[in-house]
């Protein structure tokens, strides 16, 4: 488990780092006709050098939406108003030129994304989607350029990566094809990898071997990242430190220890609680009640007051929203405003997944 | 039998049942004529025994499945009867003029699909913006035109205003511009609306999006989606081409091009029925040809597409 | 016999709320208010044209042809000395009529053969496609050209030449909706309950199909009055001296050099007819049936 864990991120508590990347209020919202979708609502972290950044969320919660806009990747279709800042190497993203944005793009941030089977362009032989990568960046003569390709697949696990270069996406499995998407991201040794969901298309006997490559991948390039992902046993095994959102907010953000062994924001608790545990005597599955907000019409005060158990109708949960703020250790921050109340709460939870995955 | 050998078999057995149902269509239309059907092809000057004479070559005194297997077998000894009019075989006729036909309409389609990918792109890229209103505003005039206006308007401008080009005949290059503009714009609003769309759904998709992730130009992202949407705009620029023979006959009836559409106007003015037949057939043929092309055209933009399963 | 219950589709309130929220849809679109208005426009022409104009549109008077537009003759004589305003205005009866009754037409022919088709399945169903198929391989106006020069000319002729173009077209559209209406849950009921296939088909699936149908009637009004006004073009079609709009234009082709002006309106009103049509057409489909887009 720790052991196994990329690149230990051995903090002297208080130590100052600069952040690789830093969100600062991060606003998006998708305009129809019809309505305004806050996606992300006013969301702030940190990604420091070296790290893995989890973000854990439910499907809604603006967790891919913010990393894609980091990279400005969101479709040109949607009608999307952006506003915050995204502070990286020393300038704004959100402002940046497009040149400087495509520049960045692939060399400095990578995005692996989510679903293998629609991220290849059908029509294109995978070597030369590869080459891609590295063209963009740099001139190479195409014959370099292949014999890297070629490389890059046999780093990512692929076999006979010689003969599979030259083949079609429809040829390859979809485990083959995330490793495809990390060869891709790690072709230019950038120094912040984004990887969204990068195992949930895949089965379950994949997973693992999926994120042996990621792990490698980011050992050998010493690179930030930061994982997208709903699995918690996975941002348990693999993450540094663990960033919660809710309906485009983040609620809580500590190191991975910290999260899981004392959760101070009743959806954290939730979540954790909500696993399937493999040992105790539980019978029953503990659901969080209800469903996330319509994310166009977002209730007043805490986004998750609704669902709250710790809420009991208060009138603070009602009326304002919690800001994200520090409890506990110095590093640990929730957006709740009675987290005081859940000290002690982990270790209610008998047994946590902190023991019980591998 | 390779898979790919097969299907090319099976797809001009297809062809082939079509064409012999286009002409059955044909053979029974010409029964079908009021009055009497010999007579009127002979023509109103004709001696009974002329009369007699077509009457028997046409095998129009037999049963309707005789007539039937007499023109199947004719065919396939290529040949397709003789001309009423003209007394020369209607292969030949047809044979002089087909290859006119052929370059309007390849000029045609070209100039369609050019223009039409083009703009369907722009209007794509620049969706909302001022260029994409007029753009699609083109594409609904653009198929509302009606063939022959646009001619005449083309003749009046640029032959008779400005004296620039030729009013008709088709000698040297100049005579085929208005012709293939004329030809190729209800092409090219087809083809721009389909590409449009097309474009719009493909630039959203996920792989695009890996595209830009990788921080290339958007231009390159642009290609990437127009390769993917190549498919269903070789659908319609494939049909297309039979809206495009349909207009060929206005087009060159307009600027007077010598190819087999004047010919059919000319020859259902004349009732020279074998000509007609013949004529239409070919056009038949020329349909059906071309949508195998364009399938066998599919395998090779798509390496998905496997047509032989 | 027994009463036998049937299962209706009810129109519920909510259904009349879809209705009038697709016509506001429909109302918003600037393009297909333009279609609107224009064949209002063309249509008041066409019918109120005695009120509108004093000339005879048939009536010859040599002395006074070939007269460029002018305040007494707005747009100009033709070769016959007949006011081309005046054969304009009428003509619109003959050119849009001709359009409406060829889709008309080709809805009832098409139409339930589509039905039958798609709810009889088997043999009937390859029969009727192989012959679709052929239709098909047909481009709608050679269709037309072939059959004119079999029947010969004339505004029947005509009319119908133009209506069997496009009955492919219906007859795809009602046995697609056949095929999947058959599956409905509300049709098996009715056919549990003892109801005959024929009321089945014409309650259940007609209703459901009838906006497609408009769709499509709308769209192809379009590609019938090309075919007819090519037809007259090229002297095939209605002959002279009835004022149809593709006749005036073949007529005034040979005067290509001597009054050109003669070419413009024919082809003219044509085109604004087409347009009309089709931006009523698109408008339709946008607010009513998206799926239709291909």
């Amino acid at each position: 488990m720790r052991s196994t864990r990329a690149f230990g991120s051995s903090r002297v508590p208080g130590e100052h780092r600069e952040p690789l990347l830093s969100i600062k209020d991060l606003r998006v919202t998708f305009r129809t006709r019809t309505e305004s979708v806050r996606a992300v609502d006013g969301v702030s972290f940190d990604v420091y050098p070296g790290e893995t950044l989890g973000v854990v969320g439910e499907s809604g919660s603006g967790k891919s939406v913010t990393m894609l806009s980091v990279l400005r990747l969101i479709p040109p279709s949607s009608r999307v108003e952006t506003s915050g800042q995204v502070l990286f190497g020393g300038q704004d993203l959100l402002q940046a030129s497009k040149r400087e944005i495509r520049r960045i793009r692939g060399q400095h941030i990578a995005l692996i994304p989510q679903d293998p089977m629609t991220c290849l362009d059908p029509v294109l032989k995978v070597g030369r989607q590869v080459r891609e990568a590295i063209e963009a960046h740099e001139n190479v003569a195409a014959g370099d350029a292949d014999r890297r390709g070629v490389e890059l697949l046999a780093t990512v696990g692929i076999p006979e990566a010689g003969r599979r270069y030259a083949q079609f996406p429809h040829e390859y499995s979809g485990g083959m094809r995330q490793r495809v998407m990390i060869a891709m991201g790690i072709a230019n040794a950038p120094s912040l990898l984004i990887a969204d969901e990068p195992t949930t298309a895949l089965d379950v006997t994949i997973q693992a071997q999926i994120m042996d490559v990621l792990r490698t991948a980011q050992r050998e390039t010493r690179a930030s990242m930061v994982l997208i992902s709903h699995d918690l046993g996975l941002i348990a095994e693999m993450a540094d430190r663990v960033a919660v959102m809710y309906a485009g907010h983040v609620v809580e953000a500590a190191d991975v220890d910290t999260i899981f062994s004392s959760p101070r924001h009743p959806y954290t608790l939730g979540l954790i609680g909500s696993l399937p545990q493999t040992t105790g005597n539980e019978k029953w599955l503990r659901p969080i009640p209800g469903s996330p907000p319509d994310l166009a019409n977002v209730p007043a005060g805490c986004p998750f007051h609704p669902r709250c158990f710790l809420s009991r109708g208060r009138a603070a949960c009602r009326d304002s929203r919690p800001e994200l703020r520090a409890v506990g250790a110095a590093e640990h921050r929730s957006a709740c405003h009675f987290a005081g109340e859940l000290e002690g709460a982990g270790v209610l939870l008998d047994g946590g997944p902190h023991e019980g995955t591998t | 039998m390779s898979g790919f050998s097969s299907y090319l078999v099976r797809r001009l057995a297809a062809a082939v049942i079509t064409l012999l149902g286009v002409i059955l269509v044909m053979v029974l239309l010409v029964r079908a004529l009021p009055g009497d059907a010999a007579r009127v092809i002979a023509g109103l000057q004709a001696t009974p025994e002329q009369v007699e004479q077509v009457r028997l070559s046409l095998g129009l005194d037999r049963p309707v499945p005789v007539q039937y297997w007499r023109y199947v077998v004719n065919v396939a000894h290529g040949s397709l009867g003789t001309s009423a009019r003209f007394e020369t075989s209607v292969l030949s006729e047809i044979g002089h003029r087909l290859p006119y036909t052929i370059v309007l309409a390849v000029c045609g389609t070209l100039f369609g699909a050019v223009f039409g990918i083009a703009l369907g792109v722009l209007a794509a890229t620049h969706k909302g913006r001022w260029f994409d209103a007029l753009g699609s505003m083109l594409g609904v005039a653009g198929i509302s035109m009606p063939v022959y206006w646009l001619g005449i308007l083309l003749i009046v401008l640029f032959s008779v205003q400005l004296r620039w080009l030729p009013i008709g005949g088709a000698d040297g290059l100049a005579s085929l511009v208005m012709p293939t503009i004329t030809l190729g714009v209800f092409s090219m609003a087809v083809v721009s609306r389909m590409t449009r769309s097309t474009m719009l759904d493909t630039l959203d998709q996920d792989y695009v999006r890996t595209v830009r992730a990788k921080g290339v130009a958007e231009w390159v992202a642009v290609r990437h989606a127009l390769r993917n949407a190549f498919i269903p705009i070789l659908t319609v620029i494939g049909l297309q081409f039979g809206t495009l023979l349909g207009g060929a006959v206005l087009t060159e009836t307009v600027f007077s091009w010598p190819g087999i559409g004047q010919l059919l106007v000319q020859s259902i003015n004349n009732r020279d029925f074998p000509l007609v037949q013949g004529i239409v057939f070919v056009f038949a043929a020329m349909f059906i040809v071309l949508n195998i092309v364009t399938d066998l055209l599919y395998s090779v933009v798509d390496p998905r597409v496997r047509l032989y399963r | 016999m027994p009463a036998v219950a049937t299962v209706e589709t009810p129109a519920t309130p909510e259904a009349t709320r879809t209705s009038l929220r697709k016509l506001r849809t429909f109302a918003r679109n600037k393009g297909a208010l333009i279609g609107v208005f224009i064949l209002l426009f063309l249509a008041a022409a066409a019918i109120f044209a005695p009120l509108l104009t004093s000339y005879d549109p048939t009536s010859q008077d040599l002395s006074s042809a070939f007269l460029p537009p002018s305040w007494q003759h707005p747009f100009g004589t033709d070769d016959l000395g007949q006011d081309i305003l005046a054969r304009i205005m009428y003509g619109g009866r003959y050119t849009l009529a001709i359009g409406a009754v060829a889709v008309l037409i080709a809805a009832i022919v098409g139409v339930p053969l589509g039905l039958v088709s798609g709810y009889a399945g088997g043999a009937t169903d390859m029969v009727i496609q192989r012959i679709t198929d052929i239709l098909l391989s047909f481009n709608p106006f050679l269709l037309a050209l072939v059959l004119v020069a079999v029947f010969g000319v004339g505004i029947g002729t005509v009319t119908i030449a133009a209506g069997v173009g496009v009955i492919p077209q219906f007859i795809r559209l009602t046995r697609g909706q056949a095929l999947s209406l058959r599956e409905e849950v509300y049709v098996e009921a009715a056919v549990a309950f003892g109801e005959g296939s024929l009321a089945i088909l014409i309650r259940h699936v007609l209703r459901n199909a009838l906006t497609p149908i408009i769709v499509y009637a709308t769209l192809n009004i379009g590609v019938t009055i090309l075919v007819a006004a090519g037809l007259g073009f090229l002297g095939l079609g209605v002959q002279p001296p009835t004022p149809e709009w593709g006749t005036m234009l073949g007529t005034a082709r040979s005067f290509i050099f001597k009054a050109s002006y003669q070419l413009t309106f024919p082809g003219l009103t044509i085109f604004l007819a087409v347009l009309s049509f089709n931006l009523v057409g698109d408008g339709l489909r946008d607010a009513f049936d998206p799926s239709l887009r291909e």
